[in-house]
């Protein structure tokens, strides 16, 4: 890729300098008079220039500046002082400007600024014009030296910026907190050797000024920023040794075009490439003047730029959207034949497990549930008497004046099912459930009848035998209840007792109890 | 001063957005056939899964209920009631224990809902009611027609209600009640109706 050129215009008032360079060193000066010769030898500079717009950087003498203090307005009504306070100061300039340049409170301090020959400049406007390349905007040296400051290290504070003028002579501008308070031109040749008297003199005549202004304080320490070329420097300096109200700080201009990114291997004029390399950055500042045509033309222009820009940047975002569409695309059919591949290996997985899978000619979950109820079913109903009637056995063998008589056994799921016994009474919820279904019972249940028959003539020993067996029994049986339906001798007092004392075998000693097993399902 | 022209970056600018558009829209549409084709695939590998989880379940329900289904099939708990079987059963229970008489009463099979149980969708649980009087020469005969019947008798065989009745004394012998028995039991079966 190319390198870069880079052009620069700067009017000193008499004469025009053409700066070019190339990625950001400046090769060659050239200096146009203000007479026949240099306006033809400039149209011709410019047909072989390349076709875009040129800064055009001011340093004159015709250069006006007011600083005025002005109430802090917003929006419409600022405009319209800034408008007015520029058409009383400057009424018949084409080319004027006002900027903010200190705030305090609800004042503010606003330089205006204008032309007061821009006849001189207008012959090199209309060439430029006439060649197609209007100035890309209008630059005051004085005011671009506010950008100069961050790489001088002077943005807080009150600094005196001495530099030569391109034309001849010193400009010195004073700033404050980074913005431009006032700006002059003496007649010196420079910040040389020779002229040390005369530079001390100019700056005590600034400084002056400025105390009588009040925008700089006597009691304070100035400090003073002399950009010239090294060698003027290093004479210079013992010369400026011992002055203790200033603080003179010495800036080669080349290191400082360095700093800024450019070097220069052109004899232009003395720290002229220090200002020129500001514009030539790729966001320089605002125009500080910009006439209408040239506005116009702008404006264009950058409108043209943008749509060439457009129209080279739609294919390659379109290219580039296709290009995500298509590898996505691609993407997509990557993950298809994966999943392709995947899926016909789960068919064969699957076939596999169907021919593992016996036909019974029940559907799968069929067979499961099926096998679920029949354990289900076994695990209620399974069990019989049997248990019930091998713990009585037990009892029985332990107990030999007890004989078994009769067993009545049922299992229901009805908590009202009963052979005489006392039936506990449900509460209301547990009722309700049993109702709902929610909740099931399983009772095992049995009324047995039994005699003592060898006891029949001795009822104390047999209401003894009896109890023992029915407390062997219960303890034998703990999850069971036993309840006793009828004893041998009902001792009630409530009831009948009758018997024939000499013959005891005509009453056999019987009783029954119902044992009974609950189980909630 | 010309004003700088814009009629031809204009041009271009339609042009390349024209060529643009064009380009966009048919990459989208590729794009968009692919993706179809993808989400298709994917749709089908998705139900391939289902299926494959599905049958692999199946297995697995197969195996850990296979060889239980083969039982109760064996046992005759799936499928129409073997009554000649149970009868057959009795008659020979009652000769091999030279009970001196064996009444069976077997009742019609009426569906069943055991309270509590829900029954599985397609299948039918049915019970029919067996009634058996017997004199028994031994307690123990008891014991052993229950054994019978439940491990036995085709179906699954529950014991409802039961009456032992001593009557008589003196030590067993063939041909003589000694103990009075009238059971009552409830013989399942299960059938398949449909899905």
């Amino acid at each position: 890729m190319p390198a870069r050129e880079q052009h620069l215009l700067c009017f000193t008032g008499r004469e025009l300098y053409w700066l070019a360079g190339k990625a950001g060193t400046w090769l060659s000066a050239r200096r146009f008079g203000a007479d026949a010769d240099g306006f033809s030898a400039f149209a011709a500079a410019l047909a072989a220039a390349p076709p875009r717009p040129l800064p055009l950087l001011l340093d004159l003498l015709e250069e006006d500046f007011e600083l005025v203090e002005a109430p802090r307005l917003f929006g419409a009504d600022r405009r319209a002082l800034h408008r007015r306070l520029l058409q009383r100061h400057f009424r018949e300039r084409a080319l004027a400007a006002c900027s903010v340049q200190r705030r305090r409170g609800d004042r503010e301090w606003l330089l205006l600024s204008a032309l007061t020959h821009d006849e001189a400049l207008a012959p090199w406007l209309d060439a430029l014009r006439a060649a197609g390349r209007p100035a890309a905007g209008l630059w005051s040296l004085p005011r671009l030296g506010e950008k100069l400051l961050p790489a001088l290290g002077a943005t807080r504070g009150p600094a005196l910026l001495v530099s030569r003028q391109a034309g001849g002579g010193l400009r010195l501008s004073f700033y404050d907190d980074g913005r431009l308070l006032l700006t002059r031109l003496a007649p010196a040749r420079g910040p040389t050797a020779e002229q040390a008297e005369t530079l001390q003199e100019e700056i005590g005549r600034t400084l002056r000024y400025l105390e009588t202004q009040n925008y700089f304080d006597a009691d304070r320490v100035l400090d003073v920023y002399l950009v010239a070329a090294a060698n003027s420097l290093a004479a210079l300096a013992p010369q400026l040794a011992g002055d203790t109200r200033k603080r003179y700080r010495l800036v080669d201009e080349d290191g400082l075009l360095v700093r800024l990114g450019g070097r220069r291997r052109v004899d232009a004029p003395e720290g002229l490439c220090a200002f020129a390399q500001l514009l030539v950055r790729p966001l320089p500042p605002r125009p500080h003047y910009l006439p209408e045509t040239e506005s116009r033309w702008l404006r264009r222009h950058r409108l043209r730029r943008a749509v060439q820009a457009a129209a080279a940047a739609v294919p390659v975002l379109a290219v580039l959207g296709a290009g995500s569409l298509w590898l996505d695309g691609r993407l997509l059919e990557r993950r298809s034949a994966e999943l392709r591949a995947e899926q016909a290996r789960i068919e064969a997985a699957y076939r596999r497990a169907v021919a593992d899978l016996e036909d019974v000619g029940l559907p799968v979950e069929t067979v499961g549930r099926l096998v679920e109820l029949a354990r289900a079913l076994e695990d209620r109903y399974g069990a019989g008497p049997e248990a019930m009637l091998r713990t009585l056995s037990q009892i029985v063998e332990r107990h030999p004046a007890i004989r078994l008589r009769r067993i009545d056994w049922l299992r229901s799921h009805d908590p009202g099912s009963a052979f005489g016994e006392t039936v506990p009474q449900l509460d209301r919820r547990e009722a309700r459930r049993l109702a709902r279904g929610r909740l099931v019972y399983l009772f095992h249940k049995a009324r047995v009848e039994a005699e003592a028959p060898g006891l029949a003539d001795r009822p104390r020993q047999a209401m003894e035998a009896v109890q023992r067996f029915l407390d062997d029994l219960a303890a034998a049986a703990a999850d069971w209840r036993v309840e006793t339906l009828s004893a041998p001798f009902d001792l009630d007092p409530a009831s009948r007792l009758a018997g024939r004392a000499l013959d005891p075998g005509s009453a056999p000693v019987r009783f029954s109890f119902v044992i009974e097993r609950r189980r909630t399902l | 001063m010309n004003a700088p022209a814009l009629a031809r970056p204009l041009l271009a600018l339609v042009a390349a957005s024209l060529a643009a558009a064009a380009l966009l829209a048919w990459a989208t549409a590729g794009q968009q056939r692919r993706d179809a084709a993808y989400q298709r695939v994917r749709a089908e590998h998705q139900a391939a899964r289902v299926r494959l989880e599905e049958a692999r379940r199946n297995l697995d329900l197969y195996r850990r209920h296979l060889d239980d289904f083969r039982r109760l099939e064996a046992r005759g708990f799936i499928g129409p009631e073997a009554r000649l079987r149970w009868v057959e059963l009795l008659q020979g229970f009652a000769a091999e224990r030279r009970l001196p008489r064996l009444e069976y009463d077997i009742g019609p099979q009426a569906p069943a809902a055991p309270p509590g149980l829900d029954m599985p969708e397609g299948l039918a649980l049915n019970v029919s009611e067996l009634r058996v009087r017997a004199g028994l020469v031994h307690e123990g005969d008891a014991f052993a027609l229950w054994r019978l019947l439940r491990e036995q008798a085709p179906g699954l065989a529950s014991v409802a209600r039961c009456r032992l009745e001593r009557v008589g004394d003196g030590p067993p012998r063939p041909g003589r009640a000694l103990v009075d028995l009238d059971c009552l039991f409830e013989m399942y079966t299960v059938q398949w109706t449909g899905s």
